[in-house]
């Protein structure tokens, strides 16, 4: 697994409902599926949004190789953890995360990733944790300048028991188990 | 449309490029002939670029740097960092106007996103030191030769020496009363 390095994060603010509903991936529920393909993963990670102007709505990783005509991911979201059971073999880097701010504003913030980033490399289908993240604001009084750094917490048993009740009754329910037993 | 618009402001406030000339007559006092080669491997694909019509002529181009000293460059890019850039076709040497006194390789940038704001860059190591000696009217400085892997990270950068070959090609275009000097760089040593 590629080691993840923090990024300066470009800001795209947008206004509206539309952009919205595209941006959360269509609406991804929670609850996780089994895959017919045996050779997909399940990748994991959080983003502490606490210093953030929102809360984590959406979140995006990008195929870069092999080469295929839909390259991008949108992954399910609880609460700062994202995660996706559908990611198949590859290259991978991470697009990019948002959310829309608190009412009553209507301004969506989405953050992305430089394409210049180290990213992630699934050569064995598995359960991979990317790390937690936290949004940190480096600005002032009258601009913020958003960035994200490595954080400690969650850990991966405290993210993989998060998103556990979303894997009931597939096989990935299993899989997470036994994770979790190895991380004991 | 905004977006598209602040695009265009973007793209077309771009400054200027350094002059790009055939040969030292073309010259103007003061200046050198400045010729070598950026190469990326792997070649810079069609989908990794998202640039405007505007600044369709950037594509598989890199943007090299040069500056007194070698500052590297700026993270994140902004337009106006583009200033005094050679444009750096992928398939053959750049050939151009540069004042006539040493001079340092600051980096490179690949444009990866210029179809909305903010712009995003791959941006390529430099630090290579170039000596004009006095009287010189071209040097060759060979090809940097940058390789990469599917995330950008550069794995390997080494130098070219193709002299013999632009040294004809140049013979032949200028004639033999202008002689191409070879001040191949190199390679700078990686701080440990």
């Amino acid at each position: 697994m590629a080691r993840l390095l923090p990024a300066i994060l470009a800001l795209v603010l947008s206004a509206g409902s539309t952009l919205f509903t595209t941006g959360c991936g269509g609406g991804l529920s929670q609850q996780m599926e089994n895959q017919k393909d045996p050779e997909t993963s399940l990748i994991v990670g959080h983003i502490d949004m606490k210093d953030g102007p929102c809360w984590l709505h959406w979140f995006s990783m990008k195929q870069v190789m092999p080469k295929v005509e839909k390259p991008y991911y949108n992954f399910r979201i609880d609460e700062g953890t994202f995660y996706a059971e559908y990611i198949p073999l590859g290259s991978f880097q991470l697009s990019e995360f948002g959310g829309a701010g608190s009412w009553p504003s209507n301004t969506l913030y989405t953050f992305r990733f430089p394409q210049q980033l180290e990213g992630l490399r699934l050569e064995k289908p598995g359960i991979y944790y990317i790390g937690s993240f936290k949004m940190t604001d480096e600005g002032n009084f009258f601009k913020s300048k958003y960035d994200i750094e490595l954080a400690k917490t969650p850990s991966e048993r405290e993210a993989l028991e998060k998103i556990l009740p979303h894997a009931k009754g597939t096989d990935w329910e299993e899989r997470l188990r036994r994770r979790l037993e190895e991380l004991k | 449309m905004k977006r598209a618009l602040v695009c265009l402001l973007l793209v077309s406030c771009v400054p200027s490029k350094r002059r790009e000339v055939d040969a030292p007559s073309d010259l103007g006092s003061g200046e050198i002939l400045l010729v070598g080669r950026i190469k990326v491997t792997p070649p810079i694909a069609k989908d990794e670029q998202r640039l405007p019509g505007i600044a369709e002529d950037w594509r598989g181009q890199v943007m090299l740097f040069i500056g007194e000293t070698a500052e590297p460059l700026p993270r994140p890019f902004k337009g106006w960092d583009y200033k005094n850039r050679i444009e750096a076709p992928p398939d053959r040497e750049f050939s151009v106007a540069v004042p006539a006194s040493s001079f340092s390789i600051r980096g490179a940038a690949v444009p990866l996103k210029l179809d909305e704001p903010p712009t995003d860059e791959a941006v390529l190591p430099g630090g290579f030191r170039v000596e004009v000696r006095p009287g010189d009217r071209a040097i060759y400085i060979g090809t940097i030769h940058y390789h990469r892997d599917e995330f950008w990270q550069i794995t390997k950068v080494e130098v070219e020496d193709d002299y013999d070959r632009v040294r004809a090609d140049c013979a032949r275009r200028w004639g033999a009363s202008d002689a191409l000097r070879k001040a191949v760089v190199d390679v700078p040593v990686k701080k440990k």
